[in-house]
């Protein structure tokens, strides 16, 4: 177990090395700098604030320079979008609100995503079953700016005005409605889908039929014995959604203004603010690594089968 | 004259006692030895069906997948053959019919249709240039098109050379190959997409301009056709999405490797070539196909996403996401310009993915039931 | 011997059908035997020959597209194939069990073994949990299993397969049964679990008095433990007897062939295995005449126009062919 977790966490070390590191060189790669946009500032200005920034070395030492300061937990400051601010400060207070509305977009994609799931797979081949089938295929390929768009065009103007379109800092409740359901759409028919196929593949399976001839009622057959292994699959999933909704948030958070992590990434990214793009792109990576491995831990408990000691391949 | 069967002590249904009549009086005949000939007729010969043809059979029964299919042929039609019958162009602006309803008549076209003339209609409006909108979405809809099924190809000889080799060399090679693809899979895609396509786009610009107007050479001219964005879409596709399918051909290829017609056709003396060409391809075929087919809505996906953001195809250019993006301005005003080129890419997208799955269950041998 | 003792399942003219895209699989066509309390009967066939799934449409378990389209079966006095869905799971488990020839895969592995015996037994009865636990552990000392109270925490991937097949059997015995159908119990094991998971079926039996049908394609093991064996041939039964009535006089050629091609212990010297040419029937388009004609090389021309009527051989040996039909010449 202890030797598996340090495999982990030293692959996940790993990946976040090369995250940075193309990060870092692929930013590097845009001709023109940060200082470079609006009015051009003269030569000696120029030089001077690229010397204050380190921007004039070479490109490995500016890197080696970024991981030294990261080995003690600092992600440098800003230089442009909210000047000399430290950029740890900057996530502490962006992420939370990107979090929140993930959180409710996970939550309701989980929960409709299994009843949808155990809907379609209790009526399988069925009207019932054939319509969830397009409809959930349509939600997964639907990408996040039309479902927005729609939603938008249907309950903010256009057809209804009743949800507001633009969620602020102090934004109501009933803001998040529309977000959340954007980013959770996708997810959550993924996840109807996963547990569609695994429920049919557990009903399939020979122990059902023990149950059955056990003289269990099929609602508990259906529940205790089918699910209960038809989840699992479903837990692994819950890792990928994790990046989804994140990276999913930089379009949700973009069109409806929603003051998160992603959309100040899409704007750090135009405004060539390197320690901001630097610093959200590997603490959104981090935090991918970390919950997939927190969903594979979590695995373990739920399927006694799995011993990671022994997991290899 | 023949004998009579006496029937005594026989507890016999009234069905086989309905048979005996059937059949009317036994004879002696009826119980000499059958003729070979007779015994073989007998059996029912069955007929065999091939792979394919099994595959085809499958598919067909699968109606979702079928209307896919047509329907994605359509959209073909509509992208490949449909400007051939639009007398407008999709890059030209027509000064006179600036924002224009689905099958409205600017003045000077009402004016020559009040002529007599016939004039074709503006059958999806135009937009805030004049351009034409069913021009544009028929080009949006090639692009887009063209888009996902080179990158599903791209992504389709990566990744089964990649996880081929992996499958097939095995050991410590397969082991390092997987810690690698284990580390790119563990990468946020979207965020190095992102990034990807905003740094590679200034730099290939640079690049083909850099051979001046008159000297390119087939690389470059190549490069200035597709377009930069287009090509960072491609390298994205290069570097980060062949993962899926280098797995799925491995995991094929290392189940396939061990199985004993493959022993067996090692110990009849067939060298590793004939094994991958005989046996192990032949066998891999049929996910191969499904997971390509799979990954043109993924790569018309991502597509769509980039130029959403801005970093995809450029003016004049045009792609179903690019569509839509910019029909986001006047998105209250003017919906219809977001909710055709929406609803193309979602009908082409659903599509695809509907038949990409049909695709794969007719030719997963596994689920053969 | 048997028709002293009381009637406890009658099976009559049962026919199964498969509705397939193909069209109708008769995998079941028209089978019929009587079954007594605590009596032991083998159904002997190859694989695809209908005995398992006569075995589920006992219990009700036939899956679509499977169908029972005729016949009865009378479970004392009562026709289960009339029975509702909750009289149906009333009667599995309790009054009729089964265990079925996959240990490997009939136990969910989910859930600790003791958990999914106790709940054969909570589906029936009403009994604390404490009740449960103690009947637990005396039905795992029953089938030998040592240590009990530790072994039934244990979830089934801990146990080897012999262990599993004893947990089945624990399970299916829990609520004391009148009849137990042993769908292929021994096939998946090693041959000396399999003698022992037979030795504890025997020791079972003779302990509970249950009836058991046992279902295989193993001559030998019927050998062993039945009373009384019908052997099945697509979907029919071919021959019925006691097990020396099959054993030492069949009249079938196919339990003739059966006994050909098993290797036998007593063999006065070098005996060649003789298999039995030939394929099954395609079920799926089933020829008029008698299945098994077109490998018999007795075939003779009324095989291959007529089913052959069932000719009693006296003391309940009954079987299935034109050569034993009494002819008059």
């Amino acid at each position: 177990m202890i030797k598996y977790l340090l495999k982990r966490v030293l692959m996940g070390i790993l990946a976040l090395f090369a995250v940075s590191a193309i990060t870092f060189f692929l930013m590097n790669l845009v001709p023109g700098g940060p200082f470079l946009s609006e009015k051009a500032p003269s030569a000696a200005v120029l030089a001077k604030l690229e010397e204050k920034y380190g921007l004039d070395k070479p490109l490995y030492v500016q890197y080696g320079n970024w991981l030294k300061d990261l080995a003690h937990g600092d992600f440098g400051v800003s230089f442009k979008m909210q000047k000399n601010r430290p950029v740890t400060t900057i996530i502490k207070e962006m992420f939370p609100v990107s979090l929140k509305v993930g959180i409710y977009a996970m939550i309701w994609a989980i929960i409709f995503g299994i009843v949808f799931g155990c809907i379609a797979a209790y009526h399988r081949g069925g009207i019932i079953d054939s319509v969830l089938r397009v409809v959930t295929t349509l939600g997964v390929v639907l990408p996040t700016f039309v479902t927005a768009s729609i939603l938008l065009v249907l309950f903010a103007g256009g057809v209804w005005k009743i949800l507001p379109s633009i969620v602020g800092a102090h934004a109501k409740w009933y803001a998040y409605i529309l977000p959340c359901f954007t980013l959770g759409l996708s997810p959550m028919c993924n996840i109807a889908r996963y547990t569609r196929s695994s429920m049919l593949d557990a009903l399939g399976q020979d122990y059902i039929r023990t149950a059955y001839a056990k003289g269990v009622s099929n609602r508990k057959v259906i529940f205790k014995h089918a699910l209960r292994n038809a989840l699992i699959p479903v837990v692994s999933y819950i890792g990928p959604m994790t990046a989804y909704i994140l990276t999913g948030g930089f379009v949700t958070e973009t069109v409806f203004n929603i003051p998160g992590l992603g959309r100040y990434f899409v704007q750090s990214i135009s405004n060539r603010d390197y320690p901001i793009i630097m610093g959200t792109t590997v603490f959104l990576a981090a935090f991918v690594i970390v919950m997939t491995l927190a969903v594979d831990i979590l695995y373990k408990f739920i399927d006694p089968r799995i011993d990671l000691a022994k997991e290899d391949e | 004259m023949p004998k009579r069967l006496k029937i005594p002590s026989l507890r016999l249904s009234d069905e086989k006692v309905a048979q005996l009549i059937d059949i009317g009086t036994l004879t002696v005949q009826d119980f000499a030895p059958a003729p070979q000939d007779d015994k073989e007729d007998f059996i029912p010969k069955a007929k065999s069906m091939g792979y394919w043809q099994d595959a085809w059979r499958r598919l067909r029964r699968n109606r979702v997948s079928m209307v896919a299919l047509v329907v994605i042929l359509l959209i073909i039609i509509f992208a490949f053959a449909g400007p051939k019958f639009v007398p407008y162009k999709y890059q030209e602006q027509y000064r006179s019919s600036l924002n224009l309803a689905p099958m409205e008549y600017s003045a000077s076209e009402q004016a020559r249709i009040d002529a007599g003339e016939k004039v074709f209609p503006h059958v999806f409006g135009t937009d805030t240039h004049g351009r034409d909108i069913m021009a544009r979405t028929m080009v949006g809809a090639r692009v887009s098109l063209a888009i996902g099924v080179l990158a599903a190809i791209l992504v389709l000889i990566i990744g089964s050379i990649y996880g081929a080799v992996s499958g097939l060399v095995g050991g410590l090679t397969d082991a390092v190959m997987m810690r690698i693809l284990e580390i790119i899979a563990s990468i946020p895609d979207v965020l190095v997409v992102l990034l990807l396509s905003v740094s590679i786009k200034p730099r290939l610009e640079a690049f083909v301009n850099s051979f001046g107007a008159s000297n390119k050479n087939a690389f470059a001219r190549g490069l200035s056709v597709l377009g930069p964005s287009i090509t960072a879409i491609f390298i994205c596709f290069a570097i980060l999405y062949w993962i899926t399918m280098a797995r799925i051909i491995r995991g094929q290829v290392l189940q396939l490797k061990n199985q004993e017609f493959v022993t067996a056709a090692r110990a009849l003396g067939a060298s590793q070539w004939r094994i991958i060409r005989k046996h192990l391809l032949p066998n891999c075929i049929g996910s191969m196909i499904a997971a390509t087919c799979l990954q043109i809505p993924s790569a018309i996906f991502l597509e769509s996403f980039l130029s959403f953001l801005g970093v995809g195809v450029q003016a004049p250019l045009t792609s179903l996401g690019s569509m839509c993006s910019d029909a986001l301005g006047g998105m209250y005003t003017y919906t219809y310009r977001l909710v055709i080129p929406a609803a193309i890419l979602l009908v082409l997208l659903l599509s695809f993915n509907l038949f990409g799955d049909g695709l794969r269950d007719a030719l997963d041998p596994r689920l053969k039931k | 011997m048997s028709e002293n003792r009381e009637l406890l399942l009658s099976v009559k003219d049962l026919r199964v059908s498969f509705f397939t895209h193909a069209g109708e699989v008769k995998a079941v066509g028209g089978i019929s035997y009587d079954l007594h309390r605590g009596e032991v009967m083998g159904i002997v066939g190859e694989s695809g020959s209908g005995k398992s799934v006569e075995a589920y449409s006992i219990m009700g378990l036939l899956q679509s597209p499977g169908r029972v389209i005729g016949g009865s079966i009378t479970l004392d006095g009562e026709n289960v194939l009339d029975y509702n869905k909750e009289q149906l799971q009333k009667m599995r488990g309790n009054r009729i069990s089964m265990i079925f020839q996959n240990p490997m895969t009939c136990l969910n592995p989910v859930y600790t073994v003791g958990n999914q015996i106790a709940e054969a037994l909570t589906a029936h009865k009403n009994v604390s949990h404490a009740d449960a636990r103690a009947a637990v552990i005396e039905m795992l000392k029953l089938v030998g299993i040592p240590n009990p109270e530790k072994r039934m925490k244990q979830y089934p991937h801990e146990l080897s397969g012999g262990m599993r097949q004893r947990v089945m059997i624990a399970l299916a015995l829990i609520c004391e049964p009148d009849l137990l159908i042993a769908d292929e119990p021994t096939t998946a094991l090693d041959v000396t679990i399999q003698a022992q998971i037979l030795e504890l079926m025997k020791d079972v039996q003779k302990k509970t008095q249950m009836a058991i049908i046992f279902i295989t394609h193993n001559l030998g093991v019927v050998a062993d433990i039945c009373d009384r064996v019908s052997v099945m041939y697509a979907g029919k039964i071919v021959e019925t007897g006691s097990v020396a009535d099959i054993f030492y006089r069949p009249r079938h050629p196919y339990t003739l062939g059966l006994l050909a091609s098993m290797p036998r212990v007593d063999a006065q010297e070098y005996e060649r295995l003789v298999p039995i040419e030939g394929t099954p029937v395609d079920m799926l388009n089933p020829p008029p005449g008698c299945a098994f004609a077109p490998r018999c090389e007795k075939c003779m021309n009324i095989c291959i126009k007529a089913d052959p009527p069932e000719t009693d051989l006296g003391d309940g040996h009954i079987v299935n062919c034109w050569m034993e039909v009494p002819r008059d010449e």
